[in-house]
């Protein structure tokens, strides 16, 4: 199917259709989103609704602005998912951009999408408590992890 | 609004088509109230201002209309290597 969204023109199929079943914080009411990567803008995807055109959220794999991530998915979400292979996990942090200035851009590393690829249902994760917070600046998490990975080569 | 009157250590019932939510008042300490909830798995629970917090972000995060043909910058630097 096409879909108009403020991303672009999109097609998608069935299969890609991710389901939130209690929308997310602020779009309660949309449960059908799917995540879709444009060439442009990698390697930011994009988590758009199926059912409000207005609604596109760039999102990114949390790994790749802070390499030594983790995030432990307790029992109670793992249940909720229905989980049973977390090798099929998809995790994906929310992106905002000030202002529409990329240097301004912050990542939400504290409450993520947590996507279970065999059913295809999905959650925004929110702990009651985490390490991270709702605003990482991107820019500075690029240049912690390029630091710390030029002293783990040797060569900082 | 339900509105209520418990003491500490008595529970409401919230009878649910997926179970039931039992809200527990465990203690009270001044002003701050101490609940225990049971709930079935799955029912998310968040703290309001937790999740307000998250729902702003989220709102915040929505792309305008023709705003993304400016974003590919930031991460094209760094994804060249010399």
């Amino acid at each position: 199917m096409t879909i108009q969204t403020n991303v672009g023109e999109i097609q998608i199929e069935e299969k890609d259709i991710v389901l939130f079943k209690q929308g997310l914080p602020g779009f309660e009411t949309l449960n059908k989103f799917a995540v879709i990567a444009l060439e442009d803008t990698k390697p930011i995807q994009w988590l758009v609704s199926l059912e409000d055109k207005e609604v596109s959220l760039p999102v990114i794999d949390p790994w790749m602005v802070r390499f030594d991530y983790h995030l432990d998915i307790p029992k109670s979400v793992l249940d909720y998912l229905t989980i049973t292979n977390k090798e099929k996990v998809f995790i994906l942090s929310i992106v905002r951009i000030p202002g529409n200035q990329p240097e301004a851009m912050t990542v939400n590393l504290a409450a993520p999408i947590i996507i279970n690829l065999e059913n295809n249902l999905a959650l925004q994760y929110i702990p009651e408590t985490s390490e991270y917070n709702l605003r990482h600046l991107v820019k500075e998490e690029l240049e912690r992890n390029k630091k710390l990975t030029q002293e783990k080569n040797g060569d900082g | 609004m339900l509105i209520l009157n418990r003491k500490s250590e008595e529970e409401i019932y919230i009878e649910t088509p997926q179970g039931r939510i039992t809200l527990k008042v465990i203690g009270i300490d001044g002003k701050a109230v101490k609940l225990g909830i049971d709930a079935p798995k799955l029912f998310p629970i968040y703290r309001e201002e937790l999740y307000r917090q998250v729902n702003i972000e989220n709102r915040e995060s929505v792309i305008k209309k023709d705003a993304i043909g400016e974003l590919s910058h930031l991460f094209g630097n760094t994804q060249t290597k010399k």
